[in-house]
């Protein structure tokens, strides 16, 4: 994994590993200069080794959580970059042509071995390449004849055995060269994994499907994966062998390319190999024309802009490939003659598409249709950077995986950032009469800054460590996981675990750097205490705050704004006293701020102070809110920000109410729930209005996962300051609740008293669990919804139950005719049958604004499908209504009539207005429309270059697992292709009763010679949710170690309870409370807390998830996506969360109710 | 029946702190009749507080019986004892141990609750005790918003509101000025002589410990001498153990 959120992982690294070490080394040197502090500080560690276990327990939550990610993303970059080299070995690149020669055949293009020998003699001499393979592949049906067993999909590939240098071979399984000079004529070799498909022996004699005939070939020997023998069952045979079989005799497909180096290292050439070969594919006619086209002034100027464009978006620093090639090219078409860069960059399939996108941006239209044309014709072949692309997709999976899994655990890390401030608030409070008394016997404030920042560090150090480990223990387990629902979806791909150094690092400085700011935050919070009142253990609150004047804030941030130079001044004057100590630590402090970081926090801090009482007042946060409203509504257009902005509003609001009444002179206690009460229920109702009410406010903002994480915040803070407000209505309404139970009752009294007294820890304590909480919840039900919304198969698959697709190089001459004739099938067995053909294809709408091609896949239905399918239709052309069956009959009849896929259109107007080229196609059509008129489109056919129209009159219900093809009738390509079209796919609806399994295998046992491969849609749904459900849960899961914080948080709250309480208890017993009381006591405090959290986190988050899949839907289209709730998931997450914290708080319990009462009246 | 409500007889108790042992009581025998004020005085570490734990069950003897109205406190089982003490006894302390975060009436409800009084009783007993200490205005606020003293009489109303027939008094005191310590020793005659009920008080103001009944002088773990306070209305004289 290379890059993290945009960050290079090895920026990212030494930046940490900067901070860390520079932090460590400056505690260091304060640790000498004050050892009293560093023992003061260390001594609790070993003193206390359950409470010190405890500590690190829950400082290391939030580093295991990252460790985890980067693991798990590692690992994915690893195995498929791995698997990418395992399977293609030294090859790099393959060449395909992008034209069909005259005896074209539908869905291929074969060049001749003459071109390809004037092309060898050019290439060979490019010193960047070491290998060249003229290569004849397809895929054929085979059976072995000994085992019966067949398998409808084999590689046939045939090689130049002569031309095998600069590539690796073929190897038998024992390591031997297999050698394809001494084949006999019909002699082959099958690479392994044909032992599993059809137990494949040497001496086998295999029966090869061919177009309309067979071929028997014996299996002379077993060769390994990999290279020419692939990763899929493989024949492979000399070259000429292979032509002869294909019936292409003297001519090739594919060109395999192997760069100089070897399987690893040869891809590091493929960006200069691929463009060297460009050039010389590049039609230098055609070229020249593009270079006069871009060359244009216009065009030109065009291309700048985008360059400026970009170099906006990236910074100052950055530079980004396609930047880069942009200004290389604007250089190049600035040259007065065509370069071979010139002609390399052209062929850039990429680059040029950004740079016509950005001619139809300026309207340049028709500049940018003729650009179209001529780059279709530019190259003779086209370069597939196989090894490269699979290489820079790891990296992006890897990195991906990573982002997403940060992103989403999000909340968890923002909950154990929140664990470790606890555990340090906590800690300072049980120390607060230690540390009045070293302030009165003269520690100043930094020593007690100091201190905490020992123990914080040495908890840090050790519990990053741990964390590390445990995080890449927890990332193994859920790559075992991951490998188990890969094992039901491709067999050949298998996640092998590995760590790089760099993400081991960049997790242990993440988890200590987060630790070390928490702590360091902590402890200065903690050091401004007042001396009598930590002596004395008084509450804080009896002491009146004061406000700094306006004059001092003012100087204050003045101060901040110079600070350098005023230590320098400050140093000047104490030279001139001659005191020369406080000179030099003066301008040691002037060096230490000139650092662009400290200064720069240093102005923010003061800042923040300057402004702190108009903030308190709220009138500033209301200004910030609307602001931020304005912003996130009109200019950013993101519901997160508008969110933001109106629950900023809202808070300012809550705040200047305060003030107000606080000026009225009500009790600050009433005052207090007032105004927050208000400020929290008007946030809660504003986050659980639905869409439909804000959208015709603001119109349509766009919104991502980050809605998620606001909303959350948002949501559970407001709940939780209306609780913690307002708790002593629920503590009255609990206790009128409890009074039947006298048993019970005093143990309830004490149990919700203590929490309810500390509205910052509980509160706290709380959010954390309902974060967690309310992320789960939204995970689950969302997992519901998306994994049931296909249910029907017959629904999804327009009325049909199993489907099999056909080679399409020995097709099916009548399916009627072999249903009939097939053993184990009868007509009869079957209600419909219907013909179908994928072919991918180029479209444009007719006469539209963009000329330019877009590929797509097209469905074309046989006469069987139009005259049986059932199929939803979103809206009907006006004039071709108004039914479905209405619309199939007209598109038999006229074979240029045809439907979009729901997914071909965007989903509104809105979506339109952003993205105005998009996904365009079809006009102004959308997939909101109630009424639309038939549009004219072009089609293509990429290979052959043959062009039809089509009218489209209706759009496909997203529902259908087809929606995002152009469907269409067969006859229309059947009419306008120069050669047959076959059919590639049959679907099959059977009769009441009929076992679908069984008459599919027999079907499909029956046209194994057309290699028929048959899937019963019913368990595709069934293993595509499964997958689906099983990725969801795994990702749940991995969010759910956030409950482990919040589980741990509560363990520390009741462990420090015990200590704090000691003498509460004593006297609790002495008045009569029995051990099993007290042990309940502290149980129904935590019960309280976990549940409360729980009912909130589970309230908000259905009423979020609510809303959202109401919106996806009506944003979709998607009609089948309801809202469901997993009961038994989130009982289950539930109960086993209750149980855990129950569990944590079960020790503390115990130890509170051995506590002997002359003894715990004694502690102090 | 004997009309000693409290007896103790050669209680010991040594405690153990690992590399030092402490004889804390050393055989102490001691009488308490019915209604009496009691007071026990002595220096720091004579061992007054551990004989009020032991006589009051908080904790256990080493040697020796307690026997409360001649049932053997040190043989019943933990739980037993609690619920005698929830019943029978009531406790006030230096540091008042007031639960910080319920009110004034809610500390003094709790024994009642203890007891499986009924919520509403529990309350209106609680209140009507307040009262009796000259907190009725007080109740619903918490230990915090309250002086010293306020707190001390929250602390005796709790010990009171169960009617128990002893309440153990540990340097009740201690934390007070003179002025509201004065009124604390007054509040306790009053209750006494309104109510019967025993005080066991420890203390080492001679101005407290000298309005009970009966004084017991400590040192070392032992009973040193007894004598008569001015609630004897015979002050100064030795008084049988």
């Amino acid at each position: 994994m290379e890059e993290l959120f945009g960050l290079s992982m090895t920026t990212l690294m030494y930046v940490l590993l900067g901070v860390v070490l520079a932090s460590m080394a400056v505690l260091g040197v304060l640790a000498a200069r004050n050892r009293i502090m560093l023992k003061m500080g260390l001594r609790p560690i070993p003193r206390r080794p359950g409470q010190t276990a405890l500590i690190i327990m829950g400082v290391m939550l939030s580093t295991v959580i990252m460790a985890a990610a980067f693991g798990t993303g590692d690992t994915l970059s690893y195995s498929i970059r791995n698997g990418a080299v395992e399977w293609l070995r030294n090859i790099d690149e393959l060449v395909v042509p992008t034209r069909s020669g005259e005896d074209a055949q539908f869905g291929a293009a074969y060049v001749t071995e003459e071109r390809f020998e004037e092309l060898l003699v050019e290439m060979s001499a490019n010193d960047k390449i070491d290998g060249i393979m003229p290569q004849a592949a397809e895929n054929v049906s085979v059976k072995n004849t000994r085992t019966g067993l067949s398998e409808g999909r084999m590689n046939l590939v045939g090689i130049d055995p002569a031309m095998l240098g600069g590539f690796d071979g073929l190897r038998f399984e024992d390591g031997r060269e297999a050698r394809l000079e001494e084949l006999g004529a019909d002699d082959v070799y099958v690479s392994e994994p044909s032992i599993d498909e059809i137990e494949a022996e040497v001496g086998d004699e295999l029966e090869v499907f061919l177009e309309g005939r067979s071929e028997r070939l014996k299996v002379a020997g077993v060769v390994s994966s990999g290279g020419f023998a692939g990763i899929e069952p493989t024949l492979v045979v000399p070259l000429q062998r292979a032509q002869e079989m294909l019936g292409r005799t003297g001519q090739i497909n594919t060109i395999v390319i192997s760069n100089r180096g070897d399987s690893r290292t040869g891809v590091d050439l493929s960006e200069d190999v691929t463009k060297d070969l460009r050039v010389l594919f590049n039609d230098r006619v055609v070229a020249e024309e593009l270079k006069a086209l871009f060359g244009r002034e216009d065009v030109l100027g065009a291309v700048d802009a985008k360059v400026a464009a970009l170099e906006l978006e990236v910074g100052d620093s950055g530079s980004s490939d396609e930047l880069d090639d942009l200004r290389e090219l604007a250089a190049e078409l600035r040259k007065p003659d065509l370069t071979d860069e010139l002609s390399g960059l052209l062929a850039d399939p990429e680059l040029t598409r950004t740079v016509v996108e950005q001619m139809e941006e300026v309207e340049l239209d028709e500049a940018a249709a003729e650009a179209y044309t001529l780059l279709a014709e530019l190259a003779e072949f086209q370069v597939v950077e196989i090894k490269k692309d699979i290489v820079d997709a790891s990296e992006e999976a890897g990195t991906g995986v990573t982002s997403i899994f940060i992103l989403f655990s999000s909340f968890s890390i923002m909950v154990g950032i929140l664990l470790i401030f606890l555990i340090f608030v906590m800690l300072a409070s049980a120390r607060k009469s230690e540390m009045g008394m070293a302030r009165a016997v003269g520690a100043k404030r930094r020593h007690l800054v100091l201190m905490f920042a020992f123990e914080g560090t040495a908890y840090a150090i050790v519990s990053a460590a741990i964390g590390v480990v445990l995080g890449l223990g927890v990332s193994m387990l859920m790559v075992t996981v991951m490998n188990q629902i890969f094992s039901g979806l491709d067999q050949n791909f298998t996640l092998t675990i590995h760590f790089e150094p760099r993400s081991v690092v960049v997790a242990y400085c993440l988890g200590m750097a987060i630790t070390f700011a928490t702590v360091v935050v902590s402890a200065y919070r903690v050091s401004r205490l007042n001396i009598v009142v930590a002596i004395r253990g008084l509450p804080e609150s009896i002491i009146p705050k004061g406000e700094a004047g306006f004059r001092e804030r003012l100087l204050g941030l003045l101060r901040s704004l110079v600070l350098p130079a005023h230590h320098i001044v400050a140093a000047a004057r104490a030279l001139f006293g001659r005191r020369f100590r406080e000179a030099a630590k003066k301008l040691g402090l002037a060096g230490l701020t000139a650092l662009p970081p400290v200064w720069l926090t240093a102005i923010a801090l003061g800042l923040l102070r300057f402004i702190q009482p108009y903030l308190l007042k709220g009138w500033l946060v209301l200004v910030a809110g609307v602001v931020l409203t304005y912003f996130g509504a009109v200019v950013w257009e993101r519901v997160s920000w508008f969110g933001a902005g109106v629950s900023l509003t809202i808070v300012g609001l809550g705040l200047m109410l305060r003030w107000w009444l606080a000026r009225s002179g009500m009790r600050a206690e009433v005052v207090d729930r007032l105004a927050y009460t208000a400020a929290g229920v008007a946030m809660l109702v504003f986050w659980a209005l639905p869409d439909s009410v804000l959208r015709p406010l603001v119109g349509e903002l766009e919104g991502d996962f980050d809605i998620m994480f606001v909303s959350g915040v948002a949501m559970v803070g407001a709940a939780v300051w209306v609780v913690m407000y307002n708790s002593d209505l629920l503590v009255r309404g609990l206790s009128a609740l409890t009074s039947r139970f006298g048993r019970i009752r005093p143990a309830l009294v004490t149990a919700v008293a203590y929490p309810m007294s500390s509205k910052f820890r509980t509160g706290l304590t709380l959010a954390m669990f309902a974060l967690v909480i309310f992320t789960l919840v939204i995970m689950s039900v969302l997992t519901e919804a998306f994994t049931t919304q296909f249910e029907e198969p017959r629904k999804v698959y327009m009325g049909y139950d199993a489907g099999g697709t056909i080679n399409f190089n020995t097709p099916v001459e009548d399916i009627h005719a072999a249903i009939d004739s097939a053993e184990g099938v009868s007509a009869s067995d079957f209600e419909a049958v219907g013909g179908v053909t994928n072919v991918p294809v180029e479209m444009r709408q007719s006469g539209g604004e963009s000329g330019r091609w877009r590929s797509r896949s097209a469905m074309l239905l046989d006469e069987g499908f139009l005259s049986s399918a059932d199929m939803d239709l979103k809206v009907v052309a006006d004039g071709y209504g108004p039914s479905p069956e209405d619309v199939l009959r007209q598109m038999r009849d006229d074979p240029s009539l045809a439907l979009a896929g729901g997914w071909l259109v965007p989903n509104n107007a809105a979506d339109i207005a952003r993205d105005p080229d998009g996904q365009r196609l079809l006009g102004d059509l959308h997939y909101d429309v109630s009424s639309m008129e038939a549009v004219a489109v072009d089609v293509r056919e990429p290979f052959t270059g043959v062009e039809v129209s089509i009218t489209v009159i209706g759009i496909v219900d997203r529902v259908h697992a087809d929606a995002f093809r152009m469907i269409g009738s067969k006859d229309l390509i059947d009419d306008a292709a120069p050669f047959p079209v076959p059919v590639t796919e049959y679907r099959l609806r059977a009769s009441d009763g009929v076992d679908v399994k069984a008459v599919s295998n027999s079907l499909e046992a029956a046209l194994l010679e057309n290699g028929m491969q048959a899937e019963v849609f019913e368990e595709t749904i069934d293993e595509q949710n499964a997958a689906g459900q099983a990725f969801f849960r795994l990702f749940t899961g991995f969010m759910a170690l956030g409950l482990l914080v919040g589980v741990a948080a509560l363990g520390v709250v009741s462990t420090r309870a015990v200590v704090e309480r000691r003498q509460h208890i004593g006297m609790l017993r002495a008045i009569g409370y029995k051990k099993g009381m007290i042990a309940l006591s502290f149980l129904l405090e935590s019960s309280f807390v976990s549940v409360l959290g729980a009912v909130i986190g589970l309230g908000l988050g259905l009423l979020l998830s609510f809303n959202a899949v109401n919106s996806i839907r009506a944003e979709s289209g998607i009609d089948g996506l309801s809202f469901s709730v997993p009961w038994m998931q989130l009982g289950v997450i539930l109960v086993l969360t209750y149980g855990f914290s129950l569990l944590t708080t079960f020790l503390p319990a115990r130890q509170a109710s051995r506590v002997y009462p002359a003894e715990a009246l004694r502690y102090e | 029946m004997s009309d000693f409500i409290i007896s103790a007889e050669g209680v010991e108790k040594t405690y153990d702190t690992g590399s030092v042992q402490v004889n804390a009581l050393r055989g102490v025998d001691l009488n308490v009749e019915r209604g009496e004020i009691v007071s026990i005085m002595g220096p720091s570490g004579c061992g007054k507080t551990t004989l009020l734990n032991c006589l009051s069950g908080l904790d256990d003897v080493d040697s020796g019986r307690v026997l409360i109205d001649g049932l053997v406190l040190n043989d019943l089982p933990d739980d037993e004892r609690s619920e005698y003490r929830a019943r029978r006894m009531g406790f006030v302390f230096q540091m008042y141990n007031l639960l910080p975060v319920l009110s004034a009436v809610e500390n003094v409800e709790l024994p009642l609750l203890v007891s499986g009084i009924s919520a509403s009783e529990s309350r209106a007993r609680s209140l009507e005790m307040l009262d009796m200490v000259g907190l009725a205005d007080w109740a619903q606020h918490a230990p915090g918003e309250l002086s010293g003293g306020q707190r001390q009489r929250v602390t005796i109303a709790r010990a009171l509101v169960n009617s128990p027939a002893i309440v153990w008094a540990d340097e009740p005191t201690g934390d007070l000025d003179s002025e509201n310590a004065a009124e604390i020793v007054q509040l306790i005659q009053e209750l006494n002589r309104t109510n019967g009920q025993t005080f066991i008080v420890v203390t080492h103001a001679l101005e407290v410990g000298e309005k009970a009944r009966r004084i017991v002088r400590m040192r070392d773990g032992s009973i040193e001498d007894y004598g008569l306070g001015a609630g004897s209305g015979d002050s100064g004289q030795e008084a049988a153990g």
